[in-house]
């Protein structure tokens, strides 16, 4: 049988098993392993032979996952999950929200651009978008609400500034990222550094003209801050600075590789937690539960992903789609528009660790027969990721939000609230699209 | 619960919660690890021997003890969008048969890592390196994680199909952390 075919039918099937409710980790694991099966038992023109195929299909399955979590670079994971969650017990991430609240107290919705301001600078301690959803819709949306803020603004600006989590380094898709496309974690890093900061940009500015507009939706909170509040407030915030400069800084400055990065920040967090004496023994065992509960979830997918990817190159089906690609004549703006859509709308589907093991393998060869650079291309990729956080049906963020604000605000009322920040997303996505200096100015000169 | 004793049952979770715990003190050791390893290398300039190796082994045990009770929690992501419309019943039929793709897949994983480990031992084999770290150890914390999670399954999928039986989704968790 052809190997493209057997591509074909399995990615259908795949599918399917998605969704009937069969987790994803079984789902990619199950058909690559029954598709790598038949590729070697059924070669083309040859009869069916399954005595050629238990072998090679046996011994992808126990080498495999074994030897890929057994990888120093991908146990970064665990330990930066570790090092946002300490960070949280320490209420290090309530620190900077107060600040920004603080200082951004006069502007049109300032307590709502404070919380995004609060996720982003989450986001540089914590490398998961629905922990910085989850960690600031706690400590902001309730604050918002008692403002008197509109639902949808207090939620929607959570949930989309929540998406920092993942854009900002460090940032666990980034890592799985460099792991399965081969490239430098660290240039990553940086390359996400400006369209971070660009996104949280564009958010600011959309809270801002929402406020002007509809001032009755962010109404100024009554309160007297004294300047000496507000340096105060900026003073409490050195724990998480500090936190920055030694991971990225150590990184920059060559000191160590972003693996150990990862380590050294949650043994830096930990340690300044006890020092300041704001981390217990009940806090330290709550956040390692946390580690260790997320880091499972998504390495259960990301060890099926391994088996996954092998088999689409057993395949042949991304040559196929590139010689395909090649015969059509597209033009490169073309191909780039084709992928941004096609990520766009698996991001509406499905989580963002599931869809970069499931399209990697097919994009990555496409973008590279092009000259196009891959450190780009990842932060072109997890920005729709992001994307596909906070778009319906499915967005993970606006569902962490809706766990949190349980039945005082509606669902579709959250995803009203993000439908403003989509507008801007979509410019921020031209922008790292149409302009791949944005991404690769900063890996250039600090590299 | 169908057929599981309560007592049996309990054993299964606190089995499940020190797993989790174990592994959460695992992952400390592995940043403890990296850092011993970094000031080693900048004080004495002498780092920790087989860090890479010790740090990469220790992420295996970080994520397979675990398993058992994610599963427990409904943690493992699926999509669930598309079988929302379903009634309990067909809910609970979808989960046992999702479960028991996960059974088949990590229980195929774990046997051929531990079908391994015999002839591991009898020869001696160990990873390069100064140390000489043995393969089998953590290839035994592998397969007992394995073992414990695939019991977990085992329950998750007679709960699914008394789900589907009865009507009644009687062992949900508080809320359903994989769910998207």
């Amino acid at each position: 049988m052809d190997p493209l075919v057997v591509g074909l039918v399995t990615l259908i099937i795949t599918l399917v098993l998605l969704a009937i409710r069969v987790p994803i980790a079984a789902a990619l694991g199950i058909s690559a392993s029954v598709g790598v099966f038949i590729i070697f038992a059924w070669r083309p023109g040859a009869e069916f032979m399954p005595q050629f195929a238990w072998r090679p299909t046996l011994s992808l399955i126990a080498n495999g996952p074994y030897d890929f979590l057994k990888s120093y670079s991908l146990a970064t994971v665990p330990l930066f999950v570790l090092m946002g969650h300490l960070a949280y017990e320490a209420g290090f991430t309530t620190d900077i929200y107060r600040a920004a609240r603080l200082w951004l107290a006069r502007l049109p919705g300032g307590v709502a651009m404070a919380s995004v301001v609060g996720c982003g600078g989450f986001s540089a301690i914590t490398g998961s978008s629905v922990a910085c959803a989850a960690a600031m819709g706690r400590i902001a949306i309730p604050e918002m609400l008692k403002f008197g803020y509109s639902k949808s603004l207090a939620t929607g600006s959570v949930a989309i500034g929540g998406t920092l989590g993942s854009l900002i380094p460090p940032s666990i898709l980034f890592i799985l990222y460099g792991v399965f496309a081969e490239q430098s974690i660290a240039r990553l890093f940086m390359a996400a550094i400006i369209p971070g900061l660009l996104s949280l940009f564009a958010y600011l500015v959309v809270i801002y003209i929402w406020a002007s507009l509809r001032p009755e939706s962010a109404p100024r909170p009554q309160e007297t801050i004294s300047t000496a509040d507000r340096w105060r407030s900026l003073g409490q915030c050195w724990s998480i600075v500090v936190l920055f400069v030694i991971v990225i800084g150590g990184i920059y400055a060559g000191f160590f590789t972003p693996s150990e990065a990862a380590g050294v920040g949650a043994i830096a967090a930990l340690v300044l937690g006890l020092a300041l004496r704001r981390l217990t023994l009940a806090k330290i065992v709550s956040a390692l539960r946390e580690s260790v509960f997320q880091s499972s979830m998504i390495f259960a997918i990301a060890l099926a992903g391994k088996i996954y990817v092998s088999f689409i190159a057993l395949t042949g089906l991304s040559n196929a789609i590139g010689d395909w690609i090649a015969a059509s004549q597209l033009s490169m703006v073309m191909v780039l528009a084709l992928i941004v859509l096609f990520y766009l709308l698996l991001g509406m589907f499905l989580d963002p660790i599931g869809i970069i093991l499931l399209t990697l393998p097919l994009t990555i060869p496409i973008v590279d027969s092009y000259g196009l650079s891959l450190i780009w291309f990842g932060v072109l990729v997890i920005k729709l990721l992001e994307i596909g956080l906070v778009t319906p049906p499915i967005g993970l963020n606006v569902f962490v939000i809706k766990s949190i604000v349980g039945d005082k605000v509606r669902l579709e009322t959250i995803f009203v609230g993000i439908g403003l920040f989509l507008l801007a997303e979509i410019v921020v996505l031209g922008l790292i699209a149409g302009f791949p200096i944005l991404s690769l100015w900063l890996p250039g000169v600090l590299m | 619960m169908i057929a599981i004793p309560k007592g049996l049952h309990k054993a299964q979770s606190l089995v499940e919660n020190a797993a989790l715990v174990l592994a959460g003190i695992v992952l400390l050791a592995m940043g403890g690890i990296i850092v011993g390893s970094i000031l080693g290398r900048v004080l004495f300039l002498r780092p920790l021997p087989d860090d890479l190796l010790m740090v990469g082994l220790l992420n295996v045990a970080v994520i397979v003890l675990p398993l058992a009770y994610v599963e427990r929690m409904r943690g493992h992501i699926t999509v669930t969008v598309t079988t929302d419309w379903l009634g309990t019943r067909a809910k609970g039929a979808l989960r046992a048969f999702g479960a028991f793709a996960m059974a088949i897949f990590f229980g195929g994983i774990g046997f051929m890592i531990v079908r391994r480990m015999p002839d591991e031992i009898t020869k001696g084999a160990y990873y390069d390196g100064v140390l000489q770290i043995p393969t089998w150890p953590m290839k035994a914390v592998f397969g007992l994680a394995i073992t414990l999670f695939f019991l977990r399954l085992l329950v998750s999928i007679a709960q699914g199909l008394h789900t589907a039986i009865t009507g009644i989704d009687e062992d949900a968790p508080a809320s359903a952390h994989g769910e998207i």
